[in-house]
């Protein structure tokens, strides 16, 4: 019966239809690029800082900067322990070394803070992958340059960090460097290559050293910051870190290391988290706006069957089941409306998930780590998310008219006649 | 009744001033030139002491310094008036510590390179005010208490205690403009050399860190000696 009454007026069930279609249209589209923003700032945060799992000192997981002075020492075998353990190692896609620490650069005259990167120059192709972004020069090849009868050790820079401080291929400079041991240590530096990843906290803020050169200048006795693990599924990150955490300390020379999972680390991570509570309430509201015709069109259709509920009344039709018909009437409106509406914001949603769009020039000044270009994310589980959503709304929406209907009087509803 | 008058006022010409006070203590403390032997320890929370030794020759306002410690054998400084160099001898670079960078820590220690490049006489830059006398570890002392009247200089406020017998600072202590404690020098013991004085064992304590202090400890000291000139060169300091 319901089903038969939509098609009654059919420009009303459109407009219904359009109405809830578009709401969810637009919630489709805005969680593909919520999600897309999400998946590049986890992927870029994960491989750029934190990795999957980020295994340090306490000491440097407290401190809210890099100190260089909390070394895990013979990091070597700390790898060799956690791989001979095959329920962690069957999980690692990669494990590597890392120290990190920050400087002041300056050069003719000129100042900026910056942050050294030091890894593994082959294992961070498939981590940092700067060797894909190099604009000019080349990638790291883990020499010693001698220019001038000096010894310099060669580094990589970010494009816009080499531009404030004026530096080019092949220019040269020196930094102070107080090491782990307090001493103080002035290596030079031979500019290799000039990266461009897009990502401005990497362009305007880091440059990459070889690991080996950062232990000797940090004097760290073959110590590091960071182990970073990349998992094949960081999803089970959590789960890994914690056996890493009760395996590494089951051996006393470990007990002061600590296993930290992306999640628990990742500052961005936890502010787009917090982001996404915002964008859900900002979905449910998009979508009562959208499903509030349906209250309306129902209202309407009340009052236009009095004596239809009348009659029905006076055949014995219970409350329930009037407030079915007409509850049912606007959760058919709204379903249509939320398929249609969801299949294309799909259809708007894929070309933007191969293309994307690029915010270069609004995020010139950010430093998110978040490519310039953002992809959209289309995920099915939110898509089937945003039609229950409209299905949902539109059920709520339709009770409150459709009550109306069922606790009309038969006399009354007849006496309109 | 004018009997008390003249003698406010016969006292107030015989009272010292602030002024006198601090040039006192410069002539005391200001040797001509010196080679000392010097201990730096570290303290810093958590961790073990950290020992450095240095030698340093001194000539007017100029140093050079060598590390003995094994760890900064390779550490050379070299300051000429204002200015400072170090030398890294295993890098065979050298680098002028200039701008923002005299504001950090020399060695990971509570003592920054711009305490050491002060060469001024203090009262130059500073209103200086005598605001009492107490006592410092049993000791009589004027409190000094010194405005920075020009921008030029570290620190905004210092208050010293200053030995009236002597006329060496016991203590000192380092304000911002906004009345935060920002550093404390302490000289715990000294010794005297002909009519002068100097401190075999002073404690530097930076408030902006917690729980760190470093220990400065002269070990061996000879004064008045005559030093080349080559010492306070580039070429010595890279040799």
């Amino acid at each position: 019966m319901a089903y038969r009454n939509i098609k009654r007026n059919k420009r009303r069930t459109l407009l219904a239809i359009v109405s809830v279609g578009l709401s969810v249209m637009f919630i489709v589209i805005l969680q593909g690029l919520v999600n897309g923003m999400m998946e590049n700032i986890i992927k870029n945060s994960t491989k750029n800082e934190t990795g999957h799992i980020k295994i340090t000192t306490i000491d440097y997981s407290k401190q809210n900067f890099s100190s260089v002075n909390h070394i895990i020492y013979e990091p070597d075998e700390v790898v060799k322990h956690i791989l001979k353990d095959n329920y962690i190692s069957k999980h690692i896609e990669i494990i590597t070394e890392r120290i990190k620490f920050p400087v002041m650069l300056n050069n003719k005259g000129k100042n900026k803070t910056g942050i050294c990167i030091a890894g593994d120059i082959y294992k961070e192709k498939q981590l940092l992958m700067l060797d894909k972004c190099m604009i000019e020069g080349e990638y790291l090849k883990g020499e010693t340059i001698i220019k001038n009868r000096k010894k310099y050790r060669e580094i990589i820079i970010g494009e816009k960090l080499a531009k404030a401080l004026d530096l080019k291929i092949g220019d040269s400079f020196s930094l102070m460097i107080h090491g782990v041991d307090f001493g103080i240590h002035i290596p030079g530096f031979y500019i290799r290559g000039i990266f461009k990843t897009n990502l401005n906290i990497l362009d305007e803020n880091v440059f990459m050293i070889n690991l080996q050169d950062a232990k000797y200048i940090l004097n760290t006795n073959g110590g590091t910051h960071e182990i970073l693990v990349m998992l094949k599924k960081p999803q089970e990150a959590k789960k890994i870190a914690s056996y890493i955490n009760n395996y590494l300390f089951q051996k006393s020379n470990y007990k002061n290391l600590i296993a930290l999972d992306w999640e628990t680390t990742n500052g961005w991570v936890k502010m787009m988290k917090q982001a996404l509570r915002i964008y859900n309430l900002i979905y449910i509201g998009i979508t009562f706006l959208g499903a509030f015709i349906i209250t309306n069109i129902i209202l309407m259709i009340v009052l236009e069957r009095k004596k239809e509920i009348g009659i029905l009344k006076s055949m014995g039709f219970k409350k329930w089941q009037i407030l079915l018909i007409f509850t049912l009437e606007g959760v058919i409106l709204g379903a249509v409306g939320s398929i249609s509406g969801a299949l294309c914001g799909v259809l708007v949603s894929w070309p933007l998930s191969i293309y994307g769009i690029d915010f270069s020039s609004s995020m010139s000044n950010m430093n998110y780590p978040m490519d310039n270009v953002i992809k959209w994310s289309i995920d099915f589980t939110n898509v089937l998310f945003s039609v229950l959503l409209g299905v949902g709304v539109s059920l709520v929406v339709s009770i409150i008219p459709s009550r109306h209907a069922a606790r009309m009087q038969p006399t009354e509803a007849l006496r309109s006649i | 009744m004018k009997f008390f008058l003249w003698v406010a006022f016969i006292h107030s010409l015989l009272a010292i001033t602030p002024e006198e006070i601090l040039k006192k203590v410069d002539k005391n403390l200001n040797f001509s030139s010196a080679i000392m032997n010097i201990k730096m320890e570290i303290y810093l929370p958590d961790k073990s002491v950290r020992i450095k030794k240095f030698k340093t020759w001194i000539s007017g306002n100029n140093s050079y310094v060598e590390f003995l410690n094994k760890e900064d054998k390779h550490v050379r400084y070299l300051k000429i008036g204002k200015r400072m160099w170090i030398y890294d001898k295993e890098e065979e670079n050298t680098f002028l510590i200039s701008g923002h960078l005299l504001k950090q820590s020399m060695m990971g220690s509570d003592i920054s390179y711009e305490d050491i490049l002060e060469t001024e006489q203090i009262y130059t830059n500073y209103d200086v005010k005598l605001i009492g006398e107490e006592n410092l570890r049993e000791r009589s002392c004027y409190v000094i208490l010194l405005t920075a009247k020009v921008k030029e200089v570290n620190y905004f406020k210092r208050k010293m205690w200053i030995d009236k017998e002597q006329f060496f600072p016991l203590k000192e202590e380092i304000y911002a403009k906004n009345d935060k404690l920002l550093k404390t020098f302490e000289y715990l013991e000294i010794e005297f050399y002909k009519d002068k004085v100097y401190p075999t064992k002073s404690v530097v304590s930076d408030k902006l860190k917690i729980g760190t202090k470093t220990v400065v400890i002269i070990e061996e000291a000879i004064f008045d000696v005559e030093i080349s000139s080559y010492y306070f060169t580039r070429r010595y300091l890279e040799r």
